[in-house]
């Protein structure tokens, strides 16, 4: 289990206190949390969802080490949240003024062709690491357009005898798998 | 929360595009606090925004949120080349194995070339599988001036735009103009070429297309307009 940066001593301990009647005992629930945290603010701060867990979770704890009463922990962290996104959202409006410049946002088609072949191939080389059924799940999982895309998965699962949860969950993690292994095919920087 | 409450994947890209009302979005930010499963749905639904985004699937106002929300982050640019990385393997093979028959795309172009001479535009609807898309090829002699008006069905997600190009060396975009409006569709198209024909592809959502006249652009790298069709999306007795 990672702590936060910040939460340290006290403060954690007594927010795993807090967490510990969750199934699973505090250690688990915290852990759960922290993605929870990861997955909302991912949705609106993306580029720093993970710092700012991090800072949700720390001020969290000294909430809790204060002796501020907290029927709903889950519920006291999202209020918390929504003011980090805030916090964060209005950082970047000052960082932009500042800077000037209306378009940090980078162009999505900005990756050359040299780029893109290195891609293709290192793509081609990480799906050969993987058995024949996994590729071939991979592939048709993510390989339906819009509204196919439902009815393609829901008869890939009913072709593996799987639930369609089930089945995101195996493609969501071959799919990680992949990513990562292009990642480091490509080297650090290499993507982005 | 009932399944029944569950939100749709539509909602979920819509939360991810900050689309969402300040209502909605709250909402889904404290059931995703308490629901297990739907961390992992709006993990699926951003992996699927973007795959579109890489397909070059999204529209207009979708594609600019994207870049906008999602494409600040590295992580999403990373997963972006992932992306395209995946949507090429599928062009050239890898999602044929499965979802698409390669050998019917081929068909589709090669019998849109055989019947040029009377061609105004070839739908071309492969009968299974679901996921395959119907696919209309636009001819350099059906170009506006040449012909009439084409017609297309009003597509129900999305359609192929199979388009013929006059240099195969070249890099292409496509567009689409309604009352003088222009609309990117694709862009840095490479052509491909099947029995002496070169042409470009490019997947039209159905929101883009609209109904009603509209001018497909085949536009060149040099940014001069090659050629252009006037097609009319929906026409009466389709």
């Amino acid at each position: 289990m990672s702590r936060t940066a910040t939460a340290h001593g006290d403060a954690f301990d007594t927010l795993l206190g807090a967490l510990a009647a969750e199934p699973g005992g505090g250690a688990r629930a915290y852990e759960r949390l922290r993605e929870r945290l990861l997955a909302l603010l991912r949705v609106y701060v993306p580029a720093e969802a993970d710092a700012l867990a991090d800072v949700v979770l720390d001020r969290l704890a000294r909430r809790i080490a204060e002796g501020v009463a907290i029927d709903d922990v889950r519920a006291y962290a999202l209020g918390i949240a929504r003011l980090v996104v805030k916090e964060a959202r209005a950082r970047e409006m000052r960082q932009r003024d500042a800077a000037a410049d209306p378009t940090l946002v980078p162009d999505a088609d900005d990756d050359d062709r040299e780029t893109r072949d290195a891609a293709l191939a290192a793509l081609r080389a990480c799906l050969a690491q993987i058995d024949a059924a996994a590729r071939a799940l991979i592939l048709a999982y993510y390989g339906a357009d819009g509204g196919a895309r439902i009815r393609e998965r829901q008869r890939l699962a009913d072709a593996c005898g799987s639930t369609l949860n089930a089945l995101r969950n195996r493609a969501l993690r071959l799919r990680v798998r992949i990513e990562e292994c292009l990642k480091r095919r490509l080297g650090d920087g290499g993507l982005a | 929360m009932t399944d029944a409450n569950a939100p749709t994947d539509d909602t979920l890209r819509r939360w991810l595009l900050q689309q969402l009302t300040d209502a909605d979005a709250q909402a889904l930010d404290a059931r995703l606090m308490h629901d297990d499963a739907l961390a992992e749905r709006l993990r699926e639904a951003e992996t699927d925004l973007i795959d579109d985004a890489a397909r070059g699937a999204l529209g207009a106002d979708d594609a600019e949120a994207f870049r906008r929300y999602r494409l600040v982050d590295p992580q999403t640019r990373e997963r972006l080349v992932a992306a395209r990385a995946f949507a090429r393997l599928r062009e050239e093979e890898g999602g044929q194995e499965v979802v698409r028959r390669p050998h019917r795309r081929r068909l589709a172009w090669l019998a849109a070339a055989a019947i040029a001479a009377a061609a105004i535009v070839l739908p071309m609807r492969w009968t299974s599988p679901p996921a395959t898309l119907p696919t209309y090829v636009l001819l350099a002699q059906t170009a506006r001036g040449a012909e009439a008006a084409l017609t297309l069905p009003a597509p129900q997600t999305a359609v192929r735009l199979q388009v013929e190009v006059a240099d195969a060396t070249r890099r292409y975009a496509l567009a689409i103009e309604t009352n003088g409006r222009r609309t990117p569709l694709a862009r840095d198209l490479v052509p491909r070429e099947a029995d002496g024909y070169a042409y470009v592809e490019a997947r039209v959502e159905a929101a883009l297309l609209g109904q009603g006249r509209r001018r497909v652009v085949l536009i060149a790298a040099s940014g001069e307009v090659e050629r252009d069709w006037t097609v009319v999306v929906g026409a009466a007795g389709e």
